[in-house]
């Protein structure tokens, strides 16, 4: 209720009930897909200390065992996109503490994961959802199924900070 | 004035009257807990294959130093947050996650049922807690049906095995009491249906209502979004490249399509908190949301557990009565069987016991041959076919006997027809009647057994009468 947009009434009535979303785990908003958005992707790239570069997506697009695994990896993508959003809308913004500890953690955590990395530099893009008008087009031109997968559906790679394995 | 105000004050008491006695009404009314303990035990699977998955990347998810590091993670929890994660050591976290899997195992199969239940939720909460950034939809749900679950302390009497170990022991207790004419009682103190209790109704009627604001909030927030008014919403859900796995494409030729479904969806969403409240519509708004949700595991597999977990919390409005009827038979169909055992046999009176526990309603009626005139039940019986094997006599005349009588009770309580089915299968059937014929022939009995009262014989000679399966047509 008290999630924006909401009335002062509305965020007045959730506050005092902070207590109990916070023991229970309650108080969600529940407004799914209130406007089907694009889907935030992480470009992480690893640079080793032997100068060779490597790439990682979260996710990649077929990750191995139950589709609830790939699931999770979209969550991991969609937390650090609306821990950045300030970022991204406004990049001369100064970064919040939430953004910097989420990136620096999930920096952290893929220098681990990848031994012999110097550093790493993330990045976010958006997996667009095609117009009818743009899926009919293309198909009539091209005469085959559209490709959801296409370059053309992916924005640019959106800078969120580089971050050096060692740490500092 | 003077009339005014008495009538409103008159208005005034009955709406506070009228409401306190709807409050009672509403949540303080026992009510029959198989909606309840079939919840309990699919939040059970849910958060185990839930853990299970996060378990695949245990340590990516759960380790101290995993994608969200546990000191910001910590400092990142709401007010009054918590989670037992946080203390659980890198070195022991997978003996924590299968510790924690044994008691989503445990709520699912119902042992236990009140403590697992509880626990179960902790576990629930600290996963939550302990990984905000991991989370979707399915995660909300599933906490809030533990939360019920939990806080009710009643679905464990329903469609568990805390209920069928007790109605076990009952049995087995009434068989050792010998009645008048020798007869003994193998069915336990109370009947198959679960005695409704207070405790049920109020983890459902939370259920019910939190299931309705999820829906109402949902639909209402789609009202903001403008492809819920042009109605090409699900064009954006179904064509978003992350989650399809179907090729949705050529719908964009067919908008009318697109525009039926996402209407469809949002009427639903915003109609079901109303209507689910009323008995004939509710089947329809249930219906609904079941296709809506099946519709969205379709189109996107990883949101299928949501999916599941949407319309296991429906069953929350789903009458007890008839979820039973599914596997036990409307009223007037019962009982299906009529079981004549031996009652001066100790394992025939064991295995009654149990059949007569794991009975969701009154589907078998254990009849004890040693006390009646087996053609009282069924003109084609003997007693000393009978005392041969266990026969049963469906309502439709059809009598079965031997390994044949005991698949068939089995297929006819839901705890047992998974081995009723394997039982059926070619080969298990003949290896499962040679088995039952020498188990029968050498069963112990209380008196001493003679051919002529028990028809003990080498199995060879019972193998043939004891498993033919007759049908009273024939007779």
């Amino acid at each position: 209720m008290g999630v924006p947009p909401s009335s002062v009434l509305e965020r007045r009535f959730a506050d005092a009930f902070a207590w109990h979303h916070g023991l229970f785990d309650q108080g969600y908003a529940y407004r799914y897909y209130a406007e089907p958005p694009p889907t935030p992707l992480i470009q992480a790239t690893l640079r080793r200390e032997d100068g060779e570069i490597e790439t990682v997506n979260v996710p990649e697009r077929h990750v191995a065992g139950p589709p609830m695994r790939r699931q999770r990896q979209l969550a991991l993508a969609n937390a650090l996109f609306s821990a950045s959003l300030p970022q991204l809308e406004d990049p001369d913004r100064e970064g919040d503490p939430r953004r910097t500890w989420l990136a620096r953690s999930f920096a952290r955590h893929l220098c681990r994961s990848h031994p012999g990395a110097e550093s790493v530099t993330l990045r976010l893009r958006q997996h667009l959802i095609p117009s009818p008008d743009r899926v009919l087009e293309e198909s009539r031109e091209t005469g085959g199924p559209f490709d959801l997968f296409a370059p053309s559906m992916f924005t640019e790679p959106r800078w969120i900070g580089d971050f050096p394995c060692d740490g500092s | 004035m003077r009339r005014f105000l008495i009538d409103a004050i008159v208005y005034v008491r009955d709406l506070a009257l009228g409401f306190s006695r709807g409050w009672s009404r509403f949540f303080f009314l026992p009510a029959d807990p198989t909606p309840l303990g079939l919840i309990r035990a699919l939040v059970g699977v849910l958060g185990f294959w839930s853990l299970f998955v996060i378990g695949l990347d245990l340590h990516d998810y759960l380790g101290s130093q995993g994608w969200s590091d546990a000191a910001g993670a910590y400092d990142a929890m709401p007010p009054f947050g918590w989670s037992l994660w946080f203390y659980v050591p890198d070195s022991l976290l997978r003996v924590a996650w299968l510790a924690s899997l044994a008691v989503f195992a445990s709520m699912a199969v119902g042992l236990f049922s009140r403590t697992t239940s509880i626990l179960a939720w902790i576990v629930i909460v600290s996963t939550v807690r302990r990984i905000p950034i991991a989370l979707f939809g399915f995660d909300q749900i599933l906490s809030t049906m533990a939360l019920y679950v939990a806080v009710s302390g009643a679905s464990g009497r329903a469609v568990s095995l805390d209920r069928l170990l007790k109605r076990w022991r009952e049995a087995r207790r009434n068989a050792a009491v010998v009645r008048p004419k020798g007869a003994r009682k193998v069915s336990p103190d109370g009947p198959g249906r679960p005695e409704p209790s207070v405790g049920a109704n109020i983890g459902l009627r939370l259920l019910q209502l939190h299931l309705a604001f999820i829906y109402g909030m949902a639909g209402l927030a789609k009202l903001r979004g403008p492809s819920w008014w042009t109605g090409m919403a699900l064009w954006g859900t179904m064509n978003a490249g992350e989650f399809a796995w179907l090729d949705f494409t050529w719908l964009a030729a067919w908008p009318m399509v697109l525009n039926l479904l996402t209407h469809g969806s949002l009427a639903l969403e915003i109609v079901y908190p109303i209507l689910i409240w009323f008995r004939l519509t509710r089947p329809l708004m249930i219906a609904g949301a079941v296709a809506l949700h099946l519709g969205i595991a379709v189109m996107s597999p990883g949101l299928a557990e949501f999916g599941v977990a949407m319309i296991v919390a429906n069953v929350a409005f789903v009458s007890g009565t008839w979820l039973r009827s599914l596997v036990a038979g409307r009223d007037d169909e019962q009982p299906a069987l009529r079981v004549l055992y031996d009652g001066a046999c100790p394992r025939c009176r064991a295995s009654m016991a149990l059949a007569t526990a794991a009975d969701p309603d009154r589907v078998v009626e254990p009849i004890d041959l040693t006390a009646i005139d087996v053609k009282t039940i069924h003109p084609s019986l003997t007693a000393e076919a009978c005392l041969r094997s266990m026969h049963v006599v469906s309502r439709s005349g059809k009598v079965e006997s031997g390994y044949d009588a005991v698949t068939r009770i089995g297929s006819r309580l839901p705890l047992f027809r998974p081995l009723a089915l394997l039982g059926r299968l070619p080969g298990v059937v003949q290896a499962g009647r040679v088995a039952y014929n020498r188990i029968a022939s050498s069963r112990p009995r209380d008196a001493v057994c003679t051919d002529e009262t028990c028809g003990i014989h080498p199995p060879v000679s019972v193998t043939g009468a004891a498993s033919r399966t007759r049908d009273s047509s024939a007779i």
